[in-house]
């Protein structure tokens, strides 16, 4: 210190005896000296720093400790150690997951291997037997999942004992396991998913590779789902899914797998078959239990039917793939065939298919090609005796031969080229009108798919434009499915299109699902009534009916009529007497390139006038 | 405060200023005739900083000149007195980021166990050149704190760039940044 004085040894040894009073592990003694020698003080102000220091050191211990039993708690953790050679068992921490005090010291491990269930009971032992390890094990109460690691500890490299740390898995096994169930289940019906059905599938074949065991795959589709979508709504869409899912449940065994591929796609996965027999009365018992159960008075949802495509493995295919696709094919096939039944896949249908996709393949690009012509079918109007227009009817001729519009038109629709199609055939039928003498009016068949593309008022614009045709003098056709499908949006566009001067027929009216409801979404220029009413006119009483009908609606609404597929000289008389002012059919001329019209338009100024094949004496 | 502030204060006084300045000063800041500090005994805080303002008024200058001068002396004092503490620090930073728990731990060591807990006058943050230190004390004695550090680094080898991120030297709450280089590359 700063002066050299004389030690109060007195002092200090007071100090050394306070100092020994610690050893109580009181650590919050401090001591005191009244001695004036600064040495003393010193020694005094530093003993107690010390106490201090040691007393916050046990104080942040009690801290972390009890830190430690939170995280215990929280994280589910359990801890104690197994002290060797006497196999004593020492909780770590407050939750050491120990039985409940006994009398006798715990020892051994036997209490806890009790708690193991009896499947991974002789792994966790092992664990003891050398230098540890990690195991997840359920309890043997089955209830809960655990994860125990045990560490071997050492004391200058001998075995010392083992510290046994376990944590409550059950929360994140359930989770796992929701998560496992959600990837491969689908979430409305709670089938299997594709995915689910890929990894059976991969199971079966293999199995069937390894013990020669068959199966067959059921490729099952709603039939019409869009049009129950449409009409009824996506709720109730999915209420027939649901009900659908219930009754293949109920008519399938335990061991076949169901599951949802797609939208309104399900799949059966049949095993142990013995031939194509079992997968038949299956499909069939399916198709007979859909109608029946979903066309109950009490069903949920609407009455519905069901398609059913069936490959068998192997004879079908050795893949998953395969198998789904030649279902597909054999679905394909049933649906073109009247639908609410089922087919199995053979060679003929993998045939048709193929044609059908070199078909698609084809129609891409036919137009750029010059396969696409645009074939004119004339309107006659009754009052004037004259032609007033015509419709423009796409034809394809594909490797020399005439493809009918029936077979390429849907498969266009479903491939999209459509768009393309119906932009040639709206840019050419403008074009040819433009350079008629006689300014007579041109139809065109409209796709939902140009609605939906949402292009098409500026296309019909831009046509307008470029051929100098007038906007009064073309004429859209659309029919009453592509309203259903999204009856907003096609009116708005339908909308544009007439505020461009253009005009909208309703086409095949009468054949749709709810024809006086459509009338109400759009103001129409013209109905097109479809041509089964005129064919049975008659020979049907109601046929006649339904006409007089739509006649006086269009009257009513101030909508002319066109009656179409008139092809009798009888037909045209009723028409005539029935108040109808425009027709279409072959009795008036069947389509055909417009030079063969050249009268008509006024090309050929010999004859203007068309050919009248309207008696002048009918009736009425 | 901790009883090694007035004592060294009272020493400097001793060494720098004939006896009857001493008393004049000690009486000034109202301690009687004869008055000692001990090491072992914590004193009123607002005595000890009027100690410091009656030496800055005998003397005719300011409290940051004491200070200064003071800093100087104590840590003289203090490395000779408690020369463990600055041994255990390799240097400046670390002597400062020690200093928070050594201040802690003197004083509380001073108390009973039931006035142990003690409002924390600082609260130390290491950087990587230096400290941020919290200060919080009615005491008004941040600038003190600067001064020693500053005086602690010149003795290293150091210098202490100094910066308030928050209040001044006089504020009561006070963020200070000590950041240190080598006295050369300064």
């Amino acid at each position: 210190m700063d002066q050299a004085e004389t030690l109060d040894r007195a002092a200090v040894e007071a100090l050394c005896e306070a100092m020994c009073g610690v050893v109580s592990g009181d650590l919050s003694v401090r001591l005191r000296t009244a001695s004036a020698d600064l040495t003393v003080q010193k020694l005094s102000l530093l003993a107690n720093f010390m106490l201090e220091t040691a007393q916050r050191a046990v104080e942040r211990s009690r801290a972390y400790a009890g830190a430690l039993d939170n995280v215990q708690r929280i994280a589910r953790l359990s801890a104690w150690q197994l002290v060797l050679p006497d196999q004593e068992v020492v909780p770590v921490g407050t939750a050491a997951g120990l039985p409940d005090a006994a009398a006798a010291p715990l020892r051994g491990t036997a209490w806890f291997l009790d708690r193991v269930g009896p499947g991974c009971r002789a792994a966790m032992a092992a664990l003891f037997q050398g230098d540890g390890g990690t195991l997840e094990w359920l309890a043997a109460d089955g209830e809960a999942w655990f994860r125990t690691e045990v560490a071997a500890l050492r004391d200058e490299g001998r075995l010392a004992g083992y510290l046994v740390i376990t944590q409550d898995i059950s929360e994140r096994r359930r989770a796992t396991e929701r998560i496992r169930y959600l990837a491969e289940h689908d979430p409305l019906t709670g089938l299997a998913n594709r995915r689910r059905l890929h990894e059976q599938l991969e199971g079966e074949l293999e199995a069937g590779r390894r013990q020669g065991t068959k199966f067959a795959v059921h490729v099952i589709d709603v039939d019409r789902f869009k049009t129950v979508n449409d009409l009824f709504g996506h709720a109730a869409g999915d209420r027939l899914l649901v009900d659908l899912a219930a009754c293949l449940r109920q008519e399938a065994r335990e061991s076949d797998m169901i599951a949802r591929i797609g939208g309104d796609e399900f799949v059966v996965l049949q095993t142990g078959i013995g031939d194509a027999r079992d997968a038949g009365a299956l499909a069939g018992r399916l198709v007979g239990a859909v109608s029946a159960r979903l066309a109950e008075p009490g069903a949920r949802a609407l009455a519905a039917t069901v398609s059913i495509g069936i490959a068998l493995a192997p004879d079908d295919g050795t893949t998953a793939e395969a198998l789904l696709s030649h279902a597909d094919m054999a679905l394909y096939q049933v649906k073109s065939t009247g639908r609410n039944g089922f087919a199995f896949f053979n060679t003929e249908i993998n045939e048709a298919q193929l044609a059908r996709r070199r078909m698609e393949a084809e129609l891409r690009g036919a137009c750029e090609r010059g396969e696409m012509a645009v074939h004119y079918q004339p309107l006659f109007e009754i009052a004037s005796d004259r032609v007033v227009g015509f419709e423009a009817l796409v034809r394809w001729r594909w490797n020399g031969e005439e493809i009918s519009p029936a077979v390429f038109i849907p498969i266009a629709e479903e491939s999209g080229s459509i768009i393309e199609i119906g932009r040639f055939v709206l840019r050419e039928a403008c074009r040819e009108a433009a350079g008629w003498p006689v300014k007579l009016r041109v139809a065109v068949n409209i796709s939902a798919l140009q609605i939906q593309d949402g292009g098409l008022p500026d296309l019909v614009a831009t046509v307008l434009e470029e051929t100098g045709l007038e906007a009064g003098r073309l004429e859209l056709e659309v029919t009453e499915s592509l309203l259903l499908a999204n009856a907003e949006a096609a009116t708005k566009v339908l909308a544009r299109i007439r505020a461009l001067g253009v005009t909208i027929s309703l086409d095949d009216f009468g054949t749709g699902y709810s024809s006086l409801a459509t009338l109400r979404m759009f103001p129409f220029d013209k109905i097109k009534l479809d041509r089964s009413f005129v064919n049975d006119l008659g020979r049907l009483g109601e046929a006649e009916a339904i006409v007089m009908a739509v006649l006086g609606l269009g009257r009513a609404l101030d909508v002319s009529v066109v009656a179409e597929g008139v092809e009798t000289e009888e037909q045209a008389a009723m028409l005539r007497a029935a108040g109808c002012s425009l027709l279409q059919g072959y009795l008036i001329g069947r389509p055909a390139p417009i030079a063969r019209f050249s009268a008509e338009v006024g090309r050929d100024v010999t004859s203007r006038m068309t050919k009248t094949p309207i008696p002048a004496d009918s009736p009425g | 405060m901790l009883g090694i502030i007035p004592h060294t204060i009272d020493q400097y006084l001793k060494t720098r200023v004939p006896p009857e300045a001493r008393a004049g000063i000690l009486g000034r800041a109202g301690f009687p005739d004869g008055q000692t500090f001990r090491l072992d005994t914590e004193y009123d805080d607002e005595s000890c900083c009027a100690l410091v303002d009656a030496i800055a008024a005998e003397a005719g200058t300011t409290t940051e000149a004491v200070f200064d001068e003071i800093s100087a002396f104590f840590l003289d004092w203090a490395e000779r007195t408690f020369s463990g503490f600055f041994k255990v620090a390799p240097d400046t930073r670390g002597f400062l980021l020690l200093q928070p728990e050594i201040h802690s731990s003197l004083a509380c060591g001073l108390r009973a166990s039931g006035q142990r807990k003690v409002a924390d006058k600082f609260r130390v943050e290491a950087l990587p050149d230096g400290v941020r230190m919290h200060y919080r004390s009615s005491n008004r004695l941040g600038y003190f704190y600067c001064a020693l550090a500053r005086c602690l680094a010149a003795r290293r080898g150091e210098v202490a760039e100094i910066s308030f991120l928050d209040g001044d030297v006089g504020s009561a709450a006070a963020i200070i940044e000590v950041r240190l280089k080598p006295a050369l590359a300064a």
